[in-house]
């Protein structure tokens, strides 16, 4: 016992013992579904799905070569014959259920395939996943059942979560569209698993359609996602925030990283905190239950990170490490660092005066804006920042805490002692159709008007 | 002093996190034997007597015959009547003797009272003295008052250590557990206590992690280490894991050694035993 190999005060933050989760067994079906039937591929391409982690082979599935996806998604596709409303809704209310009793077997998917910590899949997104089936059920009568139309066609890459694909699916079910997935192989398996959940309900299983090819080249110009720090905010609850910001990307599409504006007075106590708590990181295996952050970079992109990281010094940039998280201090809006998506988990920290020098500062980057957090006690500051900052959706004072209705493209504004929601949602949509729907609905800034991610719904409505 | 406002769903979700900690039969056992070491052995009824103090004292010599190697408790937490008898049966151990005092468990009663009773447990010989804050003037906005109270028990209290009990069961918010938490520490507290034993709810990891933060805080601006007491309802190897994953994560281990952490607990050392017993069985067996 007195053995200091064996003390557990000694030994290092990521010491508390075997208590790996098993791997899951892998999903039973392996192949395309197009209109609610499996089909095998006509041409031979196969893809690899990594361990996040170990980079070791987990699955080889069949893939959709770039042509071929071309071609399928410019013929017609199948669209499924809805069942009616009230089967629509009872068939949701039961894949709630399904989702609960096979959480940890979707959850270690996840975790397995895009490294995200089984502590955050299993106990955070798998709720969420099940009470986002159970709202969408509720919105089945409120919508009725739309005309039949082309399919929504939703994009998956490769680190995106399973709950961000609910933002697409539960709404399109709910008033009786047609959705296909298109998902990059490392994102497959767990989708694949809730498909073949969805299979079991009459109602709904010919609405869905997976294929599965690579991700062609992207020209999008890279997002930055920024975390705006304020002197009056709690410190030690921000700095939670940010580190969770840091590893995982909030919305599909997003690179790891923070770019970190911290109100200058608090600056060195802020990071004070953030290397005590990077230094005690508990980083590891995504299905060790005690893993707290993830997930790492894969081999490519921690490549690419260390560029990045090797640039920022000969800028003259102070680089900290942590093992692979890195701290970078006292930026320049202007430097290169500040001017591109991190690809890893890193903080560039900007200082600034003045809410008007944090937005100042946070556009001389140039970049676009992705998903941000505000850190703020006083009530008004949040949702007026919220709308200056004009990125992808805005959280404040959580970190990336999503209610069910809530998936992304709205802010989860929690704060104050109660910690509860503040019955004002402010956001900035994906697509410009949508927006003005949400101005429309800003003016009534009720918690019970529920505009909350329905931008399917309304495209499938034709609204 | 800065108030800070907390974020109580922030401090809720990392409590969800730290509860979820799972430790392997190795780690398990070694934490617990740590738990053993930090545990200040309370007694705190109206029915205590003579004999139920020496048998505490026992306790904390020996805890386990058939498991000579295991730690013995912190300290020995009794009334004041009893600290002269706990110091005679304790005498010569590094078993410490700690005492509640200042009219515990409401902290009512005129600072003169409280003062004499705490000059009176030292006088006894007492090592630790656990005061009670004056909530009624902490609630009622007199927190200036608070911190004045705690600078003088602290200077009657002379070389003994000075625990401050918040009753954050009282306090109700983690805005006043942060905001008593600061006023404590600036009047000079060596530790800090979460609760009486009396009140509930009592030592729950939300107002501890609180409380550790103002540590943190404090170590940060001035590089000087409080200790940290939860007290009240850790009843299980469980519950006593939770507060190790806790500090050792918020505090780091620098915190993990009974002159800067305890845990206040009646019941808890024979479930302590009783569960490194099973696992040394296991341990055997395998």
């Amino acid at each position: 016992m007195n053995d200091a190999r064996n003390d557990v005060r000694t030994l290092g933050p990521d010491s508390y013992g075997e208590a790996l989760v098993e791997k899951p067994a892998l999903p039973g079906k392996l192949d395309l579904l197009l209109g609610g039937e499996w089909v095998k591929p006509s041409g031979d391409t196969l893809a690899t799905v990594l361990e996040a982690g170990t980079d070791l082979a987990l699955a080889t599935l069949p893939a959709l070569s770039e042509g071929e996806l071309t071609e399928l998604l410019s013929q017609p596709m199948a669209v499924g014959r809805a069942g009616s409303v009230s089967d629509r809704a009872a068939a949701m209310r039961r894949l709630a259920e399904a989702v609960e009793a096979n959480a940890p077997q979707l959850a270690a998917l996840e975790s397995l395939t895009t490294g995200r910590p089984i502590a955050r899949t299993l106990h955070d997104d798998a709720p969420l996943l099940a009470a986002a089936w159970r709202c969408f059920a509720e919105w089945t009568h409120m919508v009725g059942t739309a005309d039949a139309g082309e399919p929504v066609v939703v994009p998956v890459t490769a680190n995106q979560s399973l709950l961000t694909c609910m933002d697409s699916l539960a709404p399109a079910l709910a008033c009786g569209r047609s959705v296909v997935f298109r998902a990059e192989p490392q994102a497959a398996l767990p989708i694949l698993r809730l498909m073949e959940l969805v299979q079991e309900e009459v109602a709904l299983r010919s609405l869905v359609s997976l294929v599965i090819a690579e991700a062609g080249e992207s020209e999008e110009r890279p997002v930055i996602r920024p975390a705006l720090v304020f002197a009056d905010s709690d410190l030690d609850q921000a700095v939670e925030g940010i580190v969770q910001q840091a590893f995982t990307p909030a919305l599909p599409g997003e690179a790891p990283g923070c770019h970190l504006f911290v109100e200058e007075s608090i600056e060195a106590a802020l990071l004070d905190r953030l290397r005590l708590r990077l230094g005690a990181a508990r980083i590891g295996s995504p299905l060790d239950p005690n893993t707290e952050l993830g997930p790492l970079p894969t081999e490519q992109a921690l490549a690419a990170f260390e560029a990045s990281l090797t640039q920022a010094k000969s800028d003259g940039i102070a680089v900290e490490r942590f093992g692979t998280p890195a701290l970078l201090t006292a930026v320049r809006p202007d430097q290169t660092i500040a001017r591109q998506a991190l690809v890893g988990p890193g903080f560039v920290v900007i200082s600034f005066r003045t809410p008007a020098e944090a937005l100042a500062k946070l556009q001389a980057t140039g970049s676009e804006v992705g998903a941000t957090t505000i850190w703020t006690e006083k009530a008004g500051k949040g949702p007026a920042l919220a709308r200056e900052v004009a990125g992808r959706s805005t959280f404040c004072n959580t970190r990336d805490r999503l209610a069910p209705a809530l998936t992304y493209g709205h802010a989860a504004l929690i704060g104050g002692e109660s910690g509860e929601p503040w019955p004002f949602t402010s956001a900035r949509h994906l697509d410009a159709a949508d927006f003005a729907l949400e101005v429309e609905a800003e003016e009534t800034p009720s918690p019970f008007v529920p505009f909350c991610n329905c931008r399917l719904i309304w495209q499938a409505l034709g609204i | 002093m800065q108030r800070r406002r907390i974020n109580s769903a922030g401090v809720d979700a990392r409590v969800r996190d730290i509860e979820r900690r799972q430790l392997g039969k190795a780690a398990r056992e070694s934490a617990l034997a740590w738990a053993m070491s930090v545990v200040d052995l309370t007694t705190l009824e109206g029915a205590d007597t003579p004999g139920r103090v020496r048998d505490l004292c026992s306790k904390a010599l020996h805890p386990c015959s058939a498991m000579p190697d295991l730690p013995r408790p912190a300290a020995v937490c009794v009334y004041p009547a009893f600290v002269k008898q706990a110091k005679a049966h304790l005498a010569g151990s590094e078993v410490k003797v700690a005492c509640v005092a200042t009219a515990f468990p409401s902290g009512q009663y005129h600072l003169a009272t409280r003062l004499g009773e705490v000059e009176a447990v030292v006088e006894d010989g007492v090592d630790e003295v656990d005061m009670v804050i004056n909530r009624g003037a902490f609630l009622s906005g007199e927190q200036q008052r608070v911190g004045d109270e705690i600078r003088a028990v602290k200077q009657a209290a002379g070389p003994a250590h000075l625990k401050v009990i918040l009753e954050t069961g009282e306090l109700a918010t983690y805005d006043n557990v942060r905001r008593a938490s600061d006023i404590a520490i600036a009047a000079g507290a060596d530790f800090i206590k979460t609760s009486t034993g009396k009140i509930k709810p009592a030592a729950t990891l939300g107002v501890t992690l609180v409380m550790l933060q103002a540590i943190r805080a404090h170590h940060l601006e001035t590089g000087q280490r409080i200790g940290m007491k939860p007290a009240g309802g850790i009843a299980s190897g469980d519950d006593a894991i939770k507060f190790f994953c806790l500090v050792k994560e918020t505090l780091g281990e620098a915190w993990l050694d009974k002159s800067l952490f305890r845990i206040g607990a009646s019941s808890l050392v024979d479930k302590l035993i009783a569960e490194i017993a099973v696992l040394r069985v296991d341990r055997q067996e395998s």
